[in-house]
């Protein structure tokens, strides 16, 4: 197949499957409002969990379904289709549940209920296309945009499930085609023009999907949106089912089915790579290693994505994120072209460009933290916490330093951990821009993956994904285990002082 | 002129959850037609039952059931939203032209009777919050429904013309035969405009009934504060300032302090505060103070007075 017909496959298959997750994210994301607080945060962590699930494991996990449905390639591409669904759904859903209300409320659509649509009819202006485009689609087309751009641009699963059916590689997926056709043939070596003609379409294609995305931020920025009354979700039962079923079955797909078949085809290889010492050994130093740069490039995005939103350069912002949500392959070609080919010699394939190129694709990712974690705390409570720590040295300076880790410090450390995180596992930046000695783990192991299955590449993977893992488990249970210093004591009431006060306070 | 006899809705063992508990928990309720105003403090469950009259959000138990008058060619219900639920695409003159029975019409009178008619082509986001207020219920009344259910109208609106757009709005539904239903924080409005009262708080109905009934005869305190202000004495405050000898309920116009040398209080402060004097007494054998509510219609008490408080009765 061309890259044109690879492609259009590619595409078409976006928009099919984002236009079945919008109005499933539409009920998540009404289902996520309702609810006590800890179920909510029960919730959004089992919506968060596939996403976060790396996709060559779970290209990995699943790759000998795939050659089971060799002969039945419909199967084979609703399966994968299955997979990008679980996938962007939680992308969706965090977009519907973040976005700024739609001018047209709830409350305002209901009153174009009561009046009718017969009298609405008469004035265009009330009418149902116009409030629809006020309305629901406000948000729902961004969010439709964002997860078929993502579904455009995953390749990580796509590549370990292509198998030839028939004339053709199913499933189809431009990022393959054309990293067949450039990045692995001739890099370096690609003029311009050569480039411009193979990355046209899918960059057009890209710019496409992603323009809802940009009016959405636009227009957000002009109209605020109205007032959303809050507790006025309606609870209903079968959207309470919709969600429990889908979040079960997305975590159990998505995440342990992938995980579960990595542990049970892994562990048993574990004793031989202990006894051996040829295996685990090089692959523990080699994930560290690994991890090193990626914490300095999830540093650089997290604080320029803090820093743009707190000045509210929100057209910078969007200008810098553009070339991460086009993509690691076109970021990737775009970066290896200007530092390849018309930068210093030794500038290309340099840790510095790789800095470069993984800080910008994590951007958008980073931005999109800063506001979910409300990373970016009220400057009413900084300023506060700042008045408190210019106090003489006592718990009152110390409730102010507590207040500033309470406020920004720990969400800046989970946002910093799962930019580490996407940052350890991204295989094309490091593909294209990576010099050899910094080629991540993760990649090694993508690169044995299409080769097959075996339980030594097994206990690997899964080394290689429980390595950042344990190191925040380490971090977080340090952090707890930690005594209480010296200096907290001061501003904690002793054992024993609530019951007993001194005397006067009674 | 409106049948104050008739049912308009009957809520029935009705419960809608809450995110901590239940905002609404009515057992039954009937809400008849004429003008009804529902009274409460904030979170007292106003806009969760108005929400539920119009259909907005259903309850998880009960069931309401309408009984809306079903005129040919007559919308059966309208509603100004707490929000106003105004249309961002449309100019003030469409909202109006929208919802009007009789085909696009000119809408300058409802206009022009809330002030909005030198807005005509302005659309929402570029009218103040009180603008928005008022064009949500010119919309409502441009509606000429049946029934009309307004969750806190004219919120927004400036003091200066806000009797006169409350006067603008229950006038337009007295001349049009339509029903509303409304909720508020100001017992003035629910005194001046309502037939009927229904109180919540905690999301319990507490009282319901006649306004003036409710006015002049609460049955609790919460149910009396709602409606005005009042002086409350519980039994064995009555007894010890001599104004009966179990709950009793004296609204300031039903207040005299009396200057009379064996009274069992004595003025210690007195201040007007528009039409209400608040002024603070003591009782003379214990050491108890509280502040009485009365009509500024009179020269303040000299402090240290003996005084009587002399309940007399609401007329009219």
């Amino acid at each position: 197949m061309s890259l044109e017909i690879e492609c259009g496959w590619t595409l078409l298959r976006a928009i099919t499957v984002s236009l079945i997750a919008t109005p499933l994210a539409a009920v998540l994301a009404r289902g996520l409002e309702t609810g006590s607080p800890r179920q909510r945060r029960r919730r959004l962590l089992a919506l968060a969990i596939p996403f976060l699930t790396p996709g060559f494991v779970v290209g990995y996990a699943y790759s000998n379904i795939t050659l089971d449905l060799v002969r039945q390639p419909v199967l084979n591409e609703l399966f994968y289709d299955l997979l990008l669904l679980i996938g962007i759904v939680p992308v969706g859903t965090l977009v519907l549940l973040l976005a700024p209300p739609a001018p047209l409320g709830p409350t305002a659509d209901w009153c174009r209920r009561l009046a009718g649509p017969d009298r609405l009819r008469r004035v265009a202006a009330c009418g149902w296309p116009r409030g629809f485009w006020y309305g629901p689609a406000r948000n729902r087309v961004p969010a439709f945009g964002l997860m078929a751009l993502l579904v455009f641009h995953e390749f990580e699963i796509a590549s370990l499930f292509r198998v030839i059916a028939g004339q053709r590689l199913t499933p189809a997926s431009w990022s393959n085609a054309l990293f067949e056709l450039i990045a692995l043939q001739s890099l370096g070596q690609q003029s311009p023009w050569d480039l411009w003609r193979s990355g046209w379409l899918p960059l057009t294609c890209s710019l496409c999907l992603l323009a809802p995305l940009l009016v959405l931020a636009w227009t957000s920025r002009r109209n605020p949106g109205v007032w959303r009354p809050t507790g006025m979700t309606r609870q209903s039962h079968w959207r309470e089912w919709v969600v429990s079923s889908w979040l079960v079955m997305a975590v159990a797909v998505g995440t342990a089915i992938p995980l579960g078949n990595l542990v049970l085809d892994g562990v048993p290889g574990w004793s031989s790579a202990w006894r051996g010492g040829h295996r685990l050994g090089p692959t523990l130093i080699h994930a560290g290693r690994s991890l090193l740069p990626t914490v300095v490039i999830a540093v650089v995005a997290a604080v320029s994505a803090g820093w743009l939103l707190r000045r509210r350069h929100l057209g910078l912002l969007v200008v810098l994120s553009l070339p991460g949500l086009m993509g690691s392959l076109s970021l990737g070609l775009l970066l290896t072209w200007a530092l390849l080919i018309t930068a210093p010699g030794g500038f290309g394939h340099s840790i510095v460009a790789l800095i470069i190129g993984q800080s910008l694709w994590l951007l958008p990712r980073a931005a999109l933290l800063v506001v979910l974690l409300a990373v970016l705390p009220r400057r009413e409570s900084m300023h506060l916490s700042r008045l408190l720590q210019h106090a003489p040295p006592g718990p009152q300076r110390i409730a102010g330093w507590r207040m500033v880790w309470q406020n920004f410090g720990h969400r800046a450390a989970w946002m910093v951990g799962l930019l580490c995180w996407w940052g350890y596992l991204e295989l094309t930046l490091n593909e294209l821009l990576a010099p050899p000695q910094w080629l991540s783990v993760a990649h090694r192991m993508y690169q044995q993956m299409h080769f097959g299955r075996n339980a030594a590449l097994s206990s690997t993977t899964l080394v290689v994904v429980l390595v950042p893992l344990v190191v925040v488990c380490l971090l977080v249970a340090l952090g707890r285990m930690m005594p209480v210093p010296t200096i907290f004591v001061g501003s904690r009431p002793a054992p024993g002082t609530l019951s007993n006060p001194p005397p006067g306070d009674a | 002129m409106v049948d104050t006899q008739a049912r308009l809705w009957t809520v029935q063992g009705v419960r809608l959850d809450g995110e901590v508990g239940p905002r609404l928990e009515v057992d039954h309720l009937d809400i008849t037609t004429g003008r009804t105003a529902v009274l409460g403090a904030s979170g007292a469950g106003k806009t969760s039952l108005l929400n539920l009259l119009v259909g907005f959000e259903s309850p998880q138990h009960g069931r309401i059931d309408d009984h809306l008058p079903a005129e040919t060619g007559r919308l059966p219900l309208f509603w100004i939203p707490p929000d106003g639920g105004l249309w961002p695409q449309g100019t003030v003159d469409e909202h109006l032209r929208a919802v009007m029975p009789h085909g696009p019409q000119s809408a300058r009178d409802t206009l022009a009777r809330f002030g909005l008619d030198q807005l005509r082509n302005a659309c929402p986001g570029q009218l103040s919050a009180g603008e928005r207020s008022r064009l949500a219920v010119a919309r409502g009344l441009a509606a000429e429904a049946g029934v009309l259910v307004a969750d806190e109208p004219l919120v927004h609106v400036d003091p200066a013309r806000l009797d006169r757009d409350w006067e603008s709005l229950v006038e337009a539904t007295r001349q049009s035969g339509t029903s509303l239903v409304f909720s508020t924080h100001a017992p003035e409005q629910v005194l001046r405009h309502a037939d009927r009262v229904v109180v919540l708080a905690g999301g319990r109905v507490t009282a319901e009934g006649d306004v003036a009934s409710l006015y002049a005869r609460p049955p609790s305190r919460e149910v009396a504060e709602c409606l005005g202000p009042v002086n409350w004495f519980e039994p064995d405050d009555a007894i010890a300032w001599k104004v009966g000898d179990r709950d009793v309920c004296l609204r300031p116009e039903q207040v005299v302090l009396e200057a009379d040398s064996s009274g069992p209080a004595r003025v210690v402060d007195s201040r007007a505060i528009g039409a209400i004097r608040e002024t603070r007494l003591e009782l003379v054998d214990r050491d108890r103070r509280r502040t009485i509510l009365h009509l500024a219609d009179s020269a303040p008490p000299a402090s240290d007075l003996r005084v009587k408080i002399t309940p007399r009765a609401i007329h009219g």
